[in-house]
């Protein structure tokens, strides 16, 4: 890779003088708090992203442990025996007398205890349960994965490795952190006038009667209508970014896969989301105003509704998978310090997911759809394994014969390939008609869209935190305890969710209070997996804090990467690189190319004849 | 790298652009802005008249036009117009390619959204018939009519209920007396016909007799001087005529 | 402001030069030429108007979906809306797009003034659809309150039964209340699912005249920043470009809402 000299740097309105990192404080700390508030910087919009999403995947971890907890000992009704005021069995008739007490209404307890009221019958414990899981969901969905890894990875790399100075329309890009602030504290104002119970996807009638003396449903719908402008801003950012701010010599097929990923992301994000606009407007309008869209009583559909709503939320759930895999692109060819296979058949993957994602909504609604739309979107779900299983190959053959180092964001990626093959491979039986009627609202699915977001998504958020996290902070991490936590998650996470998978295909039905006892086990198994996925991101929390306040302080290429940010400092100047960079190689030709900031005599290349094959 | 960058290499216009740039500030000459004006007035006109044409055809031939006639024409009439729209006056005839690429795959979405939501809901009716028989207007736990806490709860179709308390208002004498009014008030109105709305499929038994409880007894007398008045009798015949 | 403020471009900041706005104009630092600004900025627009599309299509879908369920209702509600009221909005919004296009044309030409004028018609315009709406189809079917001049009034002068602010509104019995869903209130209506005709088409129009608004927001923006700064001419005028393609998209989307609402029969 070579820079242009500074002469001609200069011509081209190029920095040629070098500057301090983004991260150097502006004057005293009103002064720099000002200057993050109103930056246009797309590092510090990424980074103000980053804590923003770290800290709603804080408060849908609580929910989900809270669910977790509370499934521990489910609500349920008992016959015990009465006792008198003198401690003794009450006996009538010569049988002693039978009282119905309810039992494990942990949540709702604690709600109780919130308010400062008695708990009066079982519906309210259930309802608690009910608070809490849909919580977990709309926060997880809305707030952590769908801006994860676009909003805040995204951002501060995107004009990194395009060699760009920024985003192509920064102050959108600025507004839209702020919309997606503004949405969040409406959800939040929701969650604390007492939440809402509709679950995540807000299907009619639960979303349009329960609470009806509330506003908690309609401050809900609308922060995610909210979150909606700032996803499509960011999307459509992207799309032009990645068309018109690309390096002089970048062309579309030297891109890294990251972007490519994040390209068809961001076409997804700009085509399906304003559906979920009209959608939950609609929404609104029929729960404030009943219109009668999605209400049978007045003419209209509730099924409607789903079609609706899944139009965008299937697309969407591409938004979330899909920057995971352009991580995943990135982290296997650097530490394994060896080309990507079939660069070009991962990047047209990336956009075959795109456009697959538009045909198959309806799987999500087997139960409720007619058997002519089931039977057609079916058949279309399977396309969806073309694109993914050619990456899941082309990242597995990567690897052969690589030089693999087992640093902490090449454990988690092979992490991945683990669990987002258990994840996909499990979608089938779901995408099949008649097993999906055995299986549809069971725990099956439960585990299998964690293992598929959480295990897919989730995973690669942390694995890109620890591939970029020296370039993003400059300071290295310790990679031992970094290690150490990555083997918690991993293990936590399997000891929660594969456990749901036989849940599920024996029958525990997803988003109850209660069960049967026979399932007791396996969700006390679960629970303490989850305790165990909650320690092993308290250590990386640690890990992290602790790289912040004594990490060494980290050098420009830790990974010996060739892509174009790993050319600039570590942390970034403030116009990224010093001179505008031109593309001269591959993003990912390790056998002929000395990464950036490496010495040639440290780095053999192995692109004699002999190696080559 | 396919191609080597450095040798052609052009710093302002690294992607070979140069030639779309200059396309974006094309300047549409005035004749060609007013030609397109009259144009799509024009067809303004033609579609109104095409509408009109359908209502004279089907009311001097005693025809019943397909519905789809209706909506084919409209829209086709619709989409010429959008489409010199696009072309003239939103330039993408002259723009960049991408930006007519970015409309064009708005509107595979659309299509995309549109085929499969019509597909699933015009199909479910039919083949699941237990699925289709429950609705009934007004619903069964009651609709609260108007706003706030004091709105009535009433546990019949809004249509109905309010016709009835006119009528019990204002007497059937005076209620036929405004409806003739009214109704004659507009443009060519239709005739009510027994539409059960449920996917105008014949579902006997349903909402039948929905309007024989409450509304006066020849509700077509008001409405001699309107076009339509000989259809009364072949009505229910009609309604599920179109799919 | 930060260093990396992008707002390179002071238009307005130094009016007293003399220089025109446009001339002034300064890209961001992140481009290397006007052009590639200029058509970045629009290849984004169009991203965004794709948006728009399809927030419509939402609309567009249950339309569709509602009219196939119960096409009866459709026919009956459509015969409650004047052709002719529709008729004149789409031509005042033909007109509208055609003097917004000119109005671009108009300042690539420097044109200054006839620009401005014509920018200014495109305003005038957006509200006159507007008060057709409001004034001669929303409130009458809604409360029952014409407008004096209201030529439909003359139908129902046996059924005015009160008057406002000196004769200039008039109150008709029973004309009112073809309002959405649970609010319907309409004692003559003929097919039971009325109220959702009114949904969709409240919901239709609602949304497209709130688009009318933000649109003539926009101009009159523009109208400022070109009297106050000159701020568009042959190099630069971005802004003016992108209100005009947002004003024409209003106006395509009321070319489909037209015959749909008001040709059916």
């Amino acid at each position: 890779m070579t820079t242009l000299d500074n002469s001609r740097a200069h011509e081209l309105g190029g920095h040629g003088h070098h500057e301090g990192s983004y991260l150097t404080p502006k004057g005293g700390f009103w002064a720099t708090v000002w200057d993050w508030a109103t930056t246009v910087d797309h590092k510090k919009i990424g980074v103000m992203y980053l804590c923003a999403v770290l800290f709603m995947f804080f408060l849908g971890g609580m929910a989900a442990l809270a669910v977790r907890t509370e499934l521990l000992n489910p609500v349920r009704t008992e016959q015990v025996k009465a006792l008198g005021a003198d401690g003794k069995e009450l006996m009538e008739n010569g049988k002693p007398v039978m009282k119905t007490v309810i039992t494990g209404q942990w949540l709702g307890d604690m709600a109780a205890w919130w308010k400062g009221q008695e708990l009066t019958s079982i519906d309210q414990g259930n309802n608690w349960y009910n608070r809490a899981f849909t919580l977990h969901g709309a926060i997880m969905v809305f707030m952590v994965i769908i801006p994860s890894i676009p909003a805040s990875l995204g951002n501060f790399f995107i004009p990194l490795m395009l060699g760009a100075k920024d985003v192509a329309f920064p102050r959108l890009n600025l507004l839209s952190w702020y919309i997606y602030v503004t949405g969040s504290i409406f959800a939040v104002c929701s969650i604390l006038i007492g939440g809402v119970d509709t679950g995540w996807t807000f299907y009619t009638p639960y979303s349009t009667t329960t609470d009806a003396d509330h506003a908690n449903v309609v401050l809900m719908v609308l922060g995610a209508f909210i979150l909606g402008f700032s996803s499509i801003l960011t999307g459509l950012n992207f799309v032009v970014t990645v068309h018109k701010l690309r390096a002089p010599g970048m062309g579309w097929f030297d891109m890294p896969l990251f972007i490519w990923a994040m390209y068809s992301t961001s076409i997804i994000q700009v085509l399906a989301t304003p559906v979920i606009g009209i959608t939950l407007l609609l929404l609104c309008f029929e729960r404030i105003f009943r219109i009668g869209i999605f209400d049978p009583a007045l003419g209209g559909d509730p099924v409607l509704y789903q079609h609706f709503f899944w139009f965008y939320s299937h697309p969407v759930v591409y938004v979330m998978i899909l920057p995971a895999f352009g991580v995943i692109s990135e982290i296997i060819p650097v530490h394994s310090h060896k080309k990507i296979f079939g660069y070009r058949a991962v990047a047209f993957a990336s956009l075959g997911v795109a456009l697959v994602s538009f045909l198959v909504w309806g799987h999500h609604m087997f139960a409720s759809s007619g058997e002519l739309g089931a039977t057609v979107f079916s058949a279309l779900t399977f396309l969806v394994a073309i694109p993914t299983a050619v990456k899941v190959f082309n990242w597995i053959a990567t690897l052969y014969k690589g030089s693999i180092a087992l640093t902490t964001p090449m454990l988690y990626a092979l992490m991945f390939l683990f669990l987002f093959s258990i994840g996909g491979l499990t979608g089938l039986p779901l995408g099949a008609l008649a097993t999906d009627l055995h299986l549809h609202d069971s725990y099956f699915v439960v585990a299998h869209f964690h293992y598929v977001m959480m295990g897919g998504t989730i995973i690669t958020f942390v694995a890109g935190l620890h591939h970029w996290w020296p370039k993003m902070f400059g300071k290295m991490y310790n990679q031992f305890w970094a290690n150490v936590g990555a083997w918690i998650v991993f293990i936590g996470f399997n000891v929660t969710f594969f456990t749901q998978f036989f849940l599920g295909s024996q029958g525990m039905p997803r988003r109850y209070a209660s069960y049967v006892d026979e399932y007791h086990t396996l969700h006390v198994i679960s629970t303490f997996g989850s305790y165990l996925l909650f320690i092993g991101f308290m250590v990386h929390l640690l890990v992290f804090i602790h790289s912040l306040v004594a990490g060494r302080k980290a050098p420009a290429n830790p990974w010996g990467g060739l892509t174009l940010e790993w050319e600039a400092a570590s942390p970034p100047s403030e116009h990224n690189f010093d001179h505008e960079p031109i593309v001269t190689h591959g993003p990912y030709d390790y056998e002929t190319t000395v990464p950036p900031h490496w010495n040639a005599k440290d780095y053999p290349l192995p692109a004699l004849p002999a190696n080559h094959h | 790298m396919s191609t080597p960058a450095t040798e052609v290499f052009n710093e302002l216009d690294p992607h070979g652009m140069g030639s779309y740039t200059k396309h974006s500030h094309h300047i549409v000459s005035g004749m060609t802005l007013k030609l397109i004006l009259a144009i799509l007035l024009a067809f303004t006109a033609l579609t109104v008249g095409a509408a009109q044409a359908e209502k004279w055809v089907e009311a001097s031939f005693a025809l019943e036009l397909p519905r789809w006639v209706n909506v084919v024409v409209a829209m086709s009439i619709a989409t010429v117009k959008a489409t010199l729209v696009l072309m003239f006056f939103m330039l993408l005839r002259y723009s960049n390619p991408i930006n007519t690429i970015v409309f064009l795959f708005c509107l595979l979405a659309f299509g995309l959204f549109l085929f499969f939501t019509l597909l699933d809901l015009s199909t479910r009716g039919e083949i699941n018939e237990i699925k289709a028989k429950q609705v009934e207007a007004g619903g069964i736990g009651g609709i609260h009519y108007g706003w706030g806490k004091n709105a009535p709860l009433v546990d019949k179709a809004p249509v109905v209920y309010w016709r009835e308390r006119m009528i019990a208002e204002i007497g059937p004498e005076e209620y036929e007396r405004r409806k003739a009014i009214l109704v004659h008030g507009h443009e060519a109105h239709h005739e009510p016909t027994n539409s059960t709305g449920n996917l105008s499929i014949n579902r006997p038994g349903l909402t039948a007799g929905l309007f024989d409880a409450s509304a006066p007894a020849a509700p077509a007398h008001g409405h001699e001087g309107s076009e339509h008045a000989p259809k009364q009798d072949g009505k229910t015949e009609h309604a599920p005529a179109a799919h | 402001m930060t260093t990396l403020d992008t707002r390179s471009n002071p238009i307005g900041a130094d009016v007293q030069s003399g220089e025109p706005g446009w001339k002034r104009y300064v890209p961001g630092h992140h481009w290397r030429t006007a052009d590639e600004e200029f058509d970045a900025c629009t290849l984004g627009f169009w991203l965004f108007l794709a948006t728009e599309v399809l927030l419509f299509a939402g609309l567009f879908c249950g339309y569709t979906i509602m009219r196939y369920k119960h096409p009866e209702a459709f026919v009956n509600g459509s015969s409650y809306l004047d052709w002719r009221w529709g008729a004149l909005n789409t031509v005042v919004l033909l007109i509208s797009s055609y003097t917004m296009a000119a109005a671009i044309r108009a300042f690539q030409l420097d044109r200054q003034k006839a620009g401005r004028l014509l920018l200014a018609i495109t305003f005038i315009c957006g509200l006159g659809f507007l008060v057709i709406k409001f004034t001669f189809e929303y409130t009458p079917k809604l409360s029952g309150w014409f407008i004096a001049i209201d030529p439909a009034l003359h139908h129902y002068a046996s059924l005015v039964d009160g008057e406002a602010l000196g004769g200039l509104f008039k109150h008709v019995a029973g004309y009112g209340g073809k309002a959405p869903g649970q609010f319907f209130s309409y004692a003559f209506s003929s097919d039971p699912w009325e109220p959702l005709w009114w949904s969709i088409y409240y919901c239709a129009t609602g949304i497209h005249a709130l688009h009318v608004i933000i649109g003539m927001t926009l101009i009159a923006w523009c109208y400022r920043r070109a009297v106050l700064y000159n701020a568009y001419g042959p190099s630069h005028y971005t802004m003016v470009e992108n209100t005009g393609l947002y004003w024409h998209l209003v106006d395509l989307i009321w070319i489909f809402l037209f015959p749909l609402l008001y040709l059916i029969h």
